[in-house]
């Protein structure tokens, strides 16, 4: 059971931090040179 | 008897080397002319007619040059990564103190050294049909990276020499402070090789995205700019990578090829090791390529548009379906061999019963990366196209699904590792089961936002960020390889280690490694195709003009032609090169 | 002996379906020709013939729908470019030194960061730069009469006046 808890809290939380994660590179400024020229 | 031929064997490769040597002296002795460099020589490029390229009798120059490349880029990535490995392998050894490693690092060397010369051969060839069916392109080019040429040569001596000491003092040099002597030389011998590597992506990348010069080809005499321009960093990056990637994969063939025709236990065992070492090698390399290429891409955008449009949105982008089929299948191989792995071990047994949903989801993947969506179209289809298929967004508005598919496929062939390595040895920490618990939460989030960062930003979202969304798919993949790993390593700590036979392996998983081997090269050949076919009419893009009758852009289904008999030519030499050094080492046995 | 001849025909397998699928199932894309040398000028006698000449030039050696096409958000869409001239001239933010529409179209060409149209500039450069080249230089090369005929081309196509004057045959 407590398997099963880790595994739906770790879940969600890496999510969590990967739409941060997201968020955070898709308005890097270091991204800008994918795009220019 | 066993005495000559192996003196026989040993000459060869010095011979093959002075065969190059006569090859590259004939083309400087009877050009003479274009190594003459100086600032009165530079008058911008020359605008070309169809004669001025020599015509030889039944040659095709443009293939003879084509082939002369391709063969040796094939020949050089391989002999620019053995040296890695081996130095690699060697150091382990001693750092281990286990003399296998050693052992396996002098095979690699002793199987590949005839291809050493076989680089060399081909690079003189490609001299050669460089300055005789594009004399004025030489000419031009010479003018510029003349100085080039004598570092170029410089090198390459550099490299022989070390090579060779590298190669016939490794058993004089086993023992003490002439071990590390050895090392040193490996070393060396790395470094030549790539710093020839170096000098000469200057001069293919310049052929793409020139620098130094103004429009009409006049050189500003600033050979650094032209040099360094925008393609050159990310090629070398490239191919350093790709090279240690190729070079696991014929290695691992080669491995593959001796498994099957093993005749005791020991051999097998051995063959095993070997071959599932260099697939490693090879697969651990391939993983950061996408990088590579990504950088390699974005500078040709950002040199020329147009150049990068023709690449990814024009008439190559089928191309890159073409290619995705082989990565596909360079993955299901991997994965089967990982699969077939598991049986190593009497403990893999339990995790059989998962390849059947990994496998399904990596089918999937695969079929998602080739299942053909877009219309690839000239400018004037480009116009006159609807609104049901995006002709330039199509690729592009492709890439999150074909970029979600990688990721995807790149989790489950790592899931696929994790479990190979989890057939060998049980937890004993108490916590185990919460640390499955964290990993499967890591995947399943990993997952999800892959997923939703492909299809939000595929299909809700404007072009600029549907190429962006794939830095944090590949983030994401990334991270959770390295959790994983570090979760997988402490939870490990004093497991049981389980009853692991090298040698277990059905004789159907080493054709995996062959394939992966063929595909690695077939690849190769084709990539190498786009990155020449982007210049189009042109020699030097944007700056010289193709004016022979031969200028024509070839169709991909022709370049697979080309490619095919190229492979399989390249194959046969090697395949060759292994023979002679399987003799190689018979004969020693036999002393 | 067994085992190459089934690694080599196992190899060759692989390599043949390679081919076939490049070969065959993909769809045979033809290369485009190689853009024409001194397309432009010798029989440019008319309005309409210069029209015609801005058209394939618009569809082939200038590459343009390559990018001003409605699926790529990179760049503006011509269809309606020459009318539209006119205001953007006249738009508070305009920087160029156009006077009338045609010089507007003109200045596009071969100066396109004179002035962005916004949010089509390169990003990171807040409009100021334009990822379209110069049309006269490297990869284009579009010579004056060629620039010419796009712009008639782009009047006509917008439904407005041709304003470009054809200077009789040849350059």
């Amino acid at each position: 059971m407590k398997s099963v808890f880790i595994f739906i809290v770790s879940s969600i939380g890496f999510l969590a931090f990967f739409l941060v994660m997201d968020a955070l590179l898709l308005n890097a400024q270091g991204l800008s040179f994918i795009f220019r020229g | 008897m066993a005495y000559s031929r192996r003196s026989l064997i040993k000459l060869l490769s010095p011979c093959l080397t002075l065969i190059a040597l006569v090859l590259v002296a004939y083309s400087i002795v009877n050009f003479q002319s274009y190594f003459s460099w100086g600032p009165e020589s530079i008058s911008g490029a020359p605008v070309l007619g169809q004669g001025d390229y020599p015509l030889v009798s039944h040659v095709n120059g443009r293939l003879a040059v084509w082939m002369a490349a391709q063969m040796h880029l094939w020949f050089a990535a391989f002999v620019l990564a053995v040296p890695i490995f081996v130095l690699m392998l060697e150091v382990i050894g001693v750092v281990k103190k286990e003399k296998r490693y050693d052992r396996v690092a002098y095979e690699f060397l002793r199987v590949s050294i005839t291809a050493f010369s076989l680089t060399a051969i081909t690079g003189g060839l490609l001299l050669l049909t460089l300055l005789v069916f594009y004399p004025d392109l030489m000419k031009y080019l010479l003018s510029i990276f003349g100085p080039t040429t004598l570092l170029y040569a410089l090198f390459f001596f550099f490299e022989s020499a070390s090579l060779y000491t590298y190669y016939y003092g490794w058993k004089r040099m086993s023992e003490g402070w002439l071990k590390w002597a050895h090392i040193g030389v490996g070393l060396a011998l790395n470094s030549a090789g790539t710093a020839l590597m170096f000098v000469a992506n200057a001069w293919v990348t310049f052929m793409m995205t020139p620098d130094g010069v103004d429009a009409a080809g006049v050189f500003r005499g600033d050979l650094w700019a032209a040099v360094t321009n925008h393609l050159w960093s990310p090629m070398n990056l490239h191919r350093f990578i790709a090279n240690i990637a190729y070079g696991g994969s014929i290695v691992g063939a080669y491995a593959a090829y001796r498994f099957l025709g093993a005749a005791t236990d020991d051999e097998k065992a051995h063959y095993d090791w070997m071959g599932y070492t260099a697939s490693l090698i090879a697969i651990g390399a391939l993983l950061p390529l996408p990088f590579a290429g990504y950088w390699l891409t974005a500078e040709i955008y950002a040199f020329s548009q147009q150049m990068g449009i023709t690449l990814m949105g024009g008439v190559f982008a089928w191309l890159f379906i073409v290619q995705a089929v082989l990565i596909g299948a360079l993955f299901l191989a991997a994965n089967y061999y990982l699969w077939c792995g598991f049986g190593r071990s009497p403990a893999g047994e339990r995790y059989l019963r998962y390849v059947k949903y990994i496998a399904f989801v990596i089918a999937a993947s695969f079929l998602v990366w080739f299942t053909p969506h877009t219309l690839i179209l000239t400018p004037q289809e480009a116009r006159a196209l609807g609104t049901q298929y995006h002709p330039y967004l199509g690729p592009l508005g492709l890439m999150p699904a074909k970029n979600t598919a990688v990721n995807i496929m790149l989790l489950f062939t790592f899931l696929s590792f994790i479990l190979y390595r989890r057939a060998q040895r049980t937890p004993t920490v108490a916590w185990a089961g919460y640390g499955k618990a964290l990993q499967a939460g890591l995947f399943t989030a990993a997952i999800v936002n892959i997923v939703f960062l492909g299809v939000y930003y595929g299909y809700f979202t404007n072009s600029l960020y549907k190429v962006a969304s794939s830095v944090p798919q590949v983030a994401t993949t990334i991270f959770v390889i390295i959790a994983c790993l570090v979760i997988e390593g402490l939870m490990h700590r004093g497991a049981t280690k389980h009853d692991f036979t090298w040698g277990r392996m059905p004789g159907r998983s080493q054709y995996a490694l062959i394939l992966i081997a063929v595909s690695f090269t077939w690849l190769m050949g084709l990539m190498g195709f786009v990155r020449s076919a982007i210049r189009q009419q042109w020699h030097v893009y944007s700056v010289m003009k193709d004016a022979s009758p031969d200028a024509f852009t070839p169709s991909i289904a022709y370049a697979a032609k080309v490619v095919s008999v190229g492979t399989i030519i390249f194959l046969s030499i090697v395949v060759f090169i292994f023979w002679l050094g399987g003799l190689g080492a018979k004969a020693e046995a036999d002393e | 002996m067994n085992n190459l001849i089934k690694a080599a025909l196992f190899s060759l397998l692989i390599i043949g379906l390679y081919t076939f699928y490049s070969a065959v199932v993909i769809p045979p894309i033809a290369t485009e020709e190689q853009p024409l040398e001194g397309l432009a000028g010798e029989s440019i006698k008319t309005v309409d013939d210069l029209v015609a000449l801005g058209e394939a030039v618009y569809n082939g050696k200038g590459a343009c729908a390559l990018c001003h096409n409605p699926q790529g958000g990179r760049a503006p869409m011509l269809e309606n470019s020459a009318h539209l001239a006119g205001e953007r001239i006249k738009a508070p933010g305009y920087r160029g030194k156009a006077t009338d529409a045609e010089g507007y179209l003109y200045e596009s060409l071969v100066e396109p960061s004179a002035y962005v149209v916004p949010g089509f500039g390169t990003s990171g450069s807040g409009d100021m730069a334009s990822p379209m080249p110069d049309v006269r230089s490297r990869s284009i090369g579009l010579d004056e009469t060629e620039i010419k005929a796009v712009i008639a081309y782009l009047q006509s196509v917008s439904g407005v006046d041709i304003t470009v004057k054809v200077e009789g045959a040849g350059e």
